[in-house]
């Protein structure tokens, strides 16, 4: 990234964003330390109008329901916009308030018809209940009856419908008559405004409602029709206008003085060219690149297709610093590999990649959602690679068995494994896959620290690649001895011998060369490395001699490659072997209902498996990967002009 | 017979490691989980760090698993 300044006379100053915003690919940085004689940039007078039109523009968008994911039919708008949002704008708050106006009415209506209900079944009109002297009127429902109201009344008129009542006491002996119905459970009801028979007024408010119900049609209808005509123009405008709004702020971000302005920037080196000369064309303009540590300049990640598509994976840990090396390449391979090997399995490999890759194609407006589809294909293709040859696996039915094969001193037997009876296997190959992934990661941490002059922390990170060798050696030869070894072990002990034999040596790992601790063969080998590994380590980061025991976890961690693999592997297998049978019994339910099942229970466990290994595998490379040399939080380069950088609310 | 009794005692002793382990990761990963997405509901860059912290825990399964792990290689 080269840092470079702008500087140039104020009537330069709209053509210079006109330039930048055109060529999308400077990180503009915000001047914020005002003095005596530079301010904060005024923006364009243009902006003002501007963002006042698409504020306007915002509101026909939600009173009509436009929102960004509807089409946009045709071309880009043209001529008059403002003339046009104002006129609309008329026509739609019309409309609008019309349909506001009649929503409030029916919703008082509904109110009054509710608190009417009570009262349609007594023949007594609304005025009548209130309004007395010497009478006191109790309205509201109770849950028991009123026997032996007379006595505590004495003279009284109730009327009565269910709960519902409505009665009539002389005010004397209000009291005592409240009193009596609190120990029924009276509640009172507040008696409507109004007058006339509950019962005719309930009718005429149901005519008033069913009218404004046609009428809040017909203004929906409008408003639809409405939409429909000008969907097209509202959406292309915003989009106009928001990037006539975006330019015409920009100079809030410049730097001013009362007749020149200047502007402060990162650009991608290879292109910091092409942005001088287009903008030397403008003649008055000065350019200067500065000097700067590369350190403090944004990152943009700039992985080669397809690798790039994993860039997301990267940024949602967070954004490296430009310092680093950047890890997205590795991502991309292991994250797809880890995923084949858990699936492992060329039906639910081939689905996945079918599923991605038509995901892909309907989600084009979601770009990380579609990159994380384009990254599961590879997952997909990987597992069918996996399922092909690793495990012979399609839909948990072995494809093939014992099919022996002669590639120099190996003899190999396809399918090598067996999901479920080689579980050891599978777990020495995820220990194989442990040291690799977190070699590469230390070999990163090794490189940056080096970069940054740490030398140091660059031997300390030496130090823990050969504790992880030590460890491995330590796993392989201790299964290396036990008395049913898995094939795995002995291939990796076995493999500097094998080698040697090929180019005509005589090596071997001195795997028995160890000593005994309580039955368990240590090897010297691994000692030694862990010896000389500490030491560096201690130099180097002596904290980090704490957290050694942390590594052994984290390689231990990798065992999850192969426990999703056999989990799925055993789900797959426990419905095969329960519904086969059922499928295939010759009566015709049978192939019908265990067919459905069997499908079903397939997709269940296709649907399970891409979710959890998804998740495992993304998680290997965060959290064991990634830390191991991993800084982060860097600033993301986001150029000035590219397609969606302002945020919407203006 | 005797070594039978062993193994199976041994089988027992590694399914008791790994209940213990396993239990006490989930209860610690769901209070971490927890406060890691309310942390992430606030601001979402910190799913990065939240990630990190809600598998932290994990390392005590992993324990339990080696564990289990060499005892049934002890199995005859």
């Amino acid at each position: 990234m080269s840092r470079i300044l702008i500087v140039g006379p104020k009537k330069d100053l709209e053509p210079t964003i006109e330039v930048l915003y055109s060529l999308e690919t400077l990180h503009l940085l915000d001047f914020v330390e005002e003095d005596e004689t530079f301010k904060i940039g005024k923006p364009l007078e243009k902006a003002s109008s501007a963002s006042t039109s698409l504020i306007k523009l915002r509101s026909i968008c939600s009173v009509l329901e436009l929102d960004e994911s509807q089409a946009r039919k045709g071309g880009p708008v043209t001529g008059e916009i403002e003339g046009k949002i104002t006129s609309l704008e008329l026509q739609i708050s019309d409309e609008d308030n019309a349909r506001k106006q009649i929503e409030s009415r029916l919703s008082n209506i509904d109110i009054r018809l509710r608190t009417l209900e009570p009262f349609s079944h007594i023949p007594l009109p609304l005025g009548l209940y209130r309004g007395y002297e010497n009478l006191h009127v109790f309205v509201g429902r109770t849950s028991k009856s009123l026997e032996g109201l007379a006595k505590v009344a004495l003279d009284f008129e109730v009327y009565q419908h269910e709960k519902f009542i409505a009665l009539f006491v002389s005010e004397k002996k209000a009291s005592e008559v409240q009193t009596f119905l609190n120990d029924r459970g009276f509640v009172a009801v507040e008696v409507p405004e109004g007058d006339g028979l509950p019962l005719k007024v309930t009718k005429d408010l149901e005519t008033e409602k069913k009218n404004l119900k046609k009428r809040l049609e017909q203004t929906q209808d409008t408003l639809e029709k409405l939409k429909e005509k000008h969907a097209h123009f509202v959406l292309s405008a915003e989009d106009f206008l928001t990037v006539q709004v975006e330019k015409a702020e920009a100079p809030l971000r410049f730097a001013s003085t009362e007749h020149s302005f200047a502007v402060d920037g990162w650009i991608p080196k290879e292109r910091a060219e092409e942005v001088k000369s287009s903008l030397s064309k403008m003649g008055t303009l000065y350019i200067e690149e500065i000097e700067k540590e590369e350190e403090e300049s944004p990152v943009l990640l700039d992985s080669p297709e397809p690798a790039s598509r994993a860039e997301f994976f990267v940024h949602m840990f967070s954004t490296p610093k430009s310092t680093e090396l950047d890890p997205t390449p590795i991502l991309f391979f292991v994250f797809p590999l880890f995923f084949g090997f858990m699936i492992g399995d060329i039906g639910y490999g081939v689905a996945m990649m079918v599923t991605a890759f038509i995901m892909q194609a309907k989600l084009k407006s979601m770009p990380d959602f579609r990159n994380l589809m384009l990254v599961m294909f590879w997952g997909g293709v990987f597992s069918v690679f996996f399922g092909l040859f690793v495990f012979g696996d399609a839909f948990g039915f072995p494809i093939w068995e014992h099919l022996e094969v002669e590639i120099g001193f190996l003899s190999l037997k396809f399918p090598l494994f067996h999901k479920l009876d080689d579980v050891m296997d599978l777990i020495m190959v995820s220990f194989i896959a442990a040291l690799i992934h977190l070699g590469i990661g230390y070999a990163f941490g090794f490189i940056n620290e080096f970069k940054k002059g740490k030398k140091r922390h660059a031997m300390a990170k030496v130090g823990w690649m050969l504790i992880l060798f030590a460890f491995f050696i330590l796993i392989m030869v201790t299964a290396y001895n036990r008395p049913y070894p898995p094939g795995v072990a002995v291939f990796v002990v076995d493999l500097p011998h094998w080698i040697g034999q090929t180019i005509g040596l005589d090596i071997a790992f001195p795997a028995g060369f160890g000593f005994d601790f309580g039955g368990w063969i240590v090897s010297y080998v691994s000692i030694i490395l862990l010896v000389i590994g500490a030491v560096l380590l201690g130099i180097g980061e002596p904290m980090g001699l704490v957290e050694v025991i942390g590594l052994l976890a984290n390689m231990f961690s990798y065992a999850r490659l192969a426990g999703v693999a056999v989990a799925k592997g055993a789900m797959a297998n426990a419905f095969n072997e329960m519904l086969v049978p059922w499928a295939v019994s010759g009566a015709i339910e049978g192939l019908i209902l265990g067919g459905i099942f069997l499908i079903l229970s397939h997709f269940v466990i296709f649907v399970l498996g891409a979710l959890s290994a998804g998740i495992q595998a993304i998680r290997l490379n965060y959290v064991e990967f990634f830390l191991k040399f991993y800084e982060g939080n860097g600033e993301r380069f986001k150029p000035f002009g590219e397609p969606g950088a302002m945020s919407k609310e203006v | 017979m005797a070594g039978e009794i062993g193994d199976g005692l041994i089988a027992l002793a590694a399914a008791i490691a790994m209940v213990g382990s396993a239990v006490a990761t989930a209860w610690a990963e769901k209070v971490v989980g927890a406060a890691a997405v309310g942390a992430m509901a606030e601001n979402e860059s910190l799913f990065g760090k939240g990630i990190v912290f809600m598998v932290l825990p994990e390392t005590i399964v992993i324990f339990g698993l080696v564990i289990a792990l060499m005892l049934l290689g002890k199995m005859g």
